[in-house]
């Protein structure tokens, strides 16, 4: 009976506080938005509820338009295809992506990663978070790593277990060895081997292996 | 004559038979979407038992004095909070509790003003200004919880950089940005 009135009482506080969080993130946007604008971001953040997709990314990407002086149409098709790439990454990465996992799997589909490294990637981190694998594959393939190279070598650090620890590392000295002026494909694959054997112990001093 | 058992000591394939999920019906997701245009529940209903609606009354007074405490704790920590509220899916967060420093940091010599927006303030241009350090050096601790955030730079009130050491996010306003990842390991 107590841990019932306990249980109980817990869950109407979590129940009543992300009300009030959620209910004052609305009237952020109903402060900033249009009427127009406000109605179709709403449909989109309901029928992402409904479908699991996280609401939180895409009410901050409307806001992201607001704040960016961007005209309601656009910041609807903004919203929009955010959802749809967050939708196609959660279908790649599992029906238990996290928020996180869809947000950057979106990022990746956006800058021309398929679904199906996605998936290979979910598979190789087994039940970890794949979230700092996602957002160090993006930072690559932007630096112009190309797929073919970079997918395969963070499969291969996430099949050695790399925690999310190592991939800020890793990402850490790709970007100062790019700084330095080495050709960012060349520092992945010597950083990422480093790591794979190493782990996090590396310090960003060290130069890369040969 | 007695039925076989199993280990469970039920008779064999009934527990197998009981542990088989039923079939998924594709026609769910229609039927779910179509309910969901018929209802008019109003935003933000939630539904108790008896029991916890006497519960959630008391809840509710200290939801309320933890609220206040947050709020009377000046205008930057309150920019953070609404911030890190912003940040996340409807989950509230107390200043001090599983938050993250992060620095963010622009070499922008040239610039008379630097400021940080982004998922964790709601893109409001004023509610982060970096401190300009040697050698045109800006730059600005928030505290963050863990999650993704989108983010950007403003140079001047006008010029919109992003972060050119973190990773880019699509760039759907014509004005770049970048994507951070807190991490519960960080």
């Amino acid at each position: 009976m107590l841990k019932t009135m306990i249980r109980s009482t817990f869950g109407a506080l979590l129940a009543l506080l992300a009300t009030a969080a959620g209910t004052a993130a609305q009237d952020r946007l109903a402060e900033r938005l249009d009427s127009t604008t406000l109605r179709a971001v709403e449909a989109l953040l309901d029928r992402a509820t409904a479908d699991g997709i996280a609401a939180g990314p895409l009410r901050n990407k409307a806001l992201e338009g607001a704040g960016k002086g961007a005209a309601g149409p656009a910041i609807v098709h903004a919203v929009e295809g955010l959802y749809l790439r967050m939708d196609a990454a959660k279908r790649a990465l599992g029906g238990k992506a996290t928020p996180d996992e869809q947000v950057a799997g979106a990022a990746l589909l956006d800058f021309g990663v398929d679904t199906v490294a996605l998936a290979t990637l979910r598979e190789a981190a087994a039940d970890r978070s794949t979230t700092s694998a996602l957002v160090g594959l993006a930072f690559l393939v932007q630096r112009g790593v190309p797929a073919s190279r970079s997918v395969p070598l963070v499969r291969r650090m996430l099949e050695a277990r790399a925690t999310e620890a190592d991939f800020a590392t890793f990402q850490k000295l790709v970007d100062e060895d790019v700084r330095a002026g080495l050709p960012a494909a060349g520092a992945a694959d010597a950083r990422g081997r480093a790591i794979i054997r190493h782990g996090a112990s590396l310090r960003s001093r060290e130069q890369p292996e040969a | 004559m007695s039925l076989p058992v199993d280990e469970s000591g039920l008779p064999a394939g009934v527990v197998d038979e009981l542990r088989r999920l039923p079939a998924v019906d594709p026609a769910a997701r229609d039927r779910l979407r179509v309910a969901l245009a018929g209802q008019h529940r109003p935003r933000g209903t939630i539904v108790l038992s008896p029991l916890q609606a006497a519960l959630a009354a008391c809840a509710l007074v200290v939801a309320t004095s933890l609220v206040w405490i947050a709020g009377t704790s000046g205008d930057r920590v309150s920019a953070h909070r609404d911030a890190a509220m912003a940040a996340r899916d409807g989950v509230p967060v107390i200043i001090g509790a599983g938050l993250t420093p992060v620095q963010f940091v622009l070499v922008a010599p040239e610039a008379r003003s630097v400021a940080l927006v982004g998922d964790f303030n709601a893109w409001t241009p004023d509610a982060s200004l970096l401190t300009r350090g040697e050698g045109g050096v800006w730059s600005i601790v928030v505290p963050l919880t863990q999650g993704t955030f989108a983010y950007s730079f403003i140079v001047d009130g006008a010029e919109w950089r992003a972060d050119p050491r973190a990773t880019f996010t699509t760039d759907d306003f014509g004005r770049p940005s970048s994507l951070l990842y807190v991490s519960p390991e960080t």
